[in-house]
């Protein structure tokens, strides 16, 4: 979706603030971190999902809610949907399990992401130049929108992963993924700065096609 | 303001966050030791320090370099107590500096630094890094040379980063426990450099 959460490359935000180093303000902030983290371990949804929900928002709330409120919202309307409200009686959410107190940091540290199950070769090869898909989609991707309908070079293929846009609506689906490296002055014309480059993670669908020669 | 002054009542954020887990934890749906557990891991057991012994080890042992450039997820674990699941370990060289970002949202390979900092996740961060990361690295106090490549990794899907920074001069022969201390977090992130051991001795 075109969301303000697609932020890379706008004007406005002025100077980091290096100095800026909390994490946690306060314990509530601390509460809703471990929930999500929690509910995530527990199979109640998927972090794409968590990703989706949290970007699906009125564009100034975005702006102006802090970091962890916008968690709590995110994590709030799950759990309705979900049907564990109030003023339900539902205790029950399929597919999901509870994880114990004292089998929590045995599965946090051993975390291994599993083998995805094979896929038709991959369409794209290390090395070839490839354009970025222009048309944009009214649910979650994972291609911004600065990069879209831009020339870059495969430097590296990463192999099959869960395809987030997908998971985002509960879909389950796999894809290759390629690593692309873009020069800047490919998406930035000549306002870029020298010898800069963006190297990101490309799902083979949001490539439109294989460009003939370097850019 | 924090929730830690007693004297002002709790915000609206810390009364929705406390009915949400009283809901959860009524339900059976989640084990309020289980939240304990997760913030004692993100605060006591998972930070910087786990990446610094990491880079260390690469700088002292070519062998294992090479190793952890190829697959992190393997080799991580022969160090430290957690693996580095998802992380792709980008090594700086003189012709190509590495840093990360995530744009998007806030994807950060917390398994081996902790919970990222307040900065990384700022709007100013976001939007400008992949736009002018010299800039942004200035405002770091870090110059990165014209001949050198600033590439930036946006970490969009599944995998997270860890920059390799470049081993400091003058540390030949420094045992890995002191080169461990050389170490920055914002060097493994690509906003800053390693200490040299003058630096070091100093903090």
């Amino acid at each position: 979706m075109d969301g303000i959460h697609d932020m890379g490359g706008f004007h406005g935000f002025g100077r980091v603030d290096t100095t800026n180093e909390t994490t946690f303000a306060n314990d509530a902030q601390r509460r809703i971190f471990a929930i999500n983290m929690l509910s995530v371990m527990q199979g109640v949804y998927n972090i794409d999902k968590t990703r989706y929900y949290m970007e699906n928002v009125d564009p100034s709330d975005y702006l102006n809610t802090p970091y962890w409120e916008r968690w709590l919202g995110m994590v709030e309307r799950l759990y309705r949907e979900a049907g564990i409200t109030a003023d339900s009686d539902q205790s029950e959410i399929p597919g999901a399990r509870r994880i114990p107190g004292d089998k929590l940091w045995d599965g946090f540290r051993s975390l291994r992401i599993p083998e995805p199950p094979p896929l038709p070769a991959p369409i794209y090869s290390v090395g070839e130049s490839v354009r970025m898909r222009r048309d944009s989609v009214p649910t979650h991707t994972r291609l911004p929108r600065f990069l879209r309908g831009r020339i870059g070079r495969i430097e590296d293929y990463k192999g099959i992963f869960r395809f987030a846009d997908a998971y985002a609506s509960d879909r389950p689906e796999n894809q290759h993924v390629y690593s692309v490296r873009f020069t800047g002055d490919e998406i930035w014309g000549s306002g870029c700065e020298e010898n800069t480059s963006v190297q990101i993670e490309i799902y083979e669908p949001y490539i439109s096609e294989r460009v003939a020669h370097e850019n | 303001m924090s929730d830690q002054n007693h004297t002002d009542p709790p915000s609206d954020f810390a009364l929705r966050v406390r009915a949400l887990e009283t809901l959860l934890s009524e339900r059976g749906l989640v084990d309020p030791a289980a939240l304990d557990e997760l913030i004692d891991i993100a605060e006591a057991r998972i930070g910087p320090r786990t990446g610094a012994k990491i880079v260390a080890r690469a700088w002292a042992d070519p062998d294992y370099k090479r190793r952890l450039l190829e697959n992190a997820q393997e080799v991580t674990e022969e160090l430290v107590d957690i693996t580095g699941a998802n992380v792709i370990v980008l090594e700086n060289t003189p012709d190509v500096h590495n840093v990360i970002v995530c744009t998007l949202c806030s994807c950060y390979p917390f398994r081996l630094l902790g919970m990222s900092p307040g900065w990384y996740k700022s709007y100013a961060y976001r939007s400008r890094v992949v736009r002018e990361p010299r800039k942004v690295l200035a405002e770091f106090g870090f110059t990165v040379p014209t001949s050198t490549e600033v590439r930036v990794w946006d970490s969009n899907a599944e995998l997270r980063y860890l920059v390799l920074p470049m081993r400091p001069e003058g540390t030949e022969g420094m045992a890995e426990t002191d080169l461990e201390k050389l170490v920055t977090r914002n060097s493994m992130i690509g906003t800053g450099r390693p200490l040299t051991p003058v630096e070091a001795e100093a903090t």
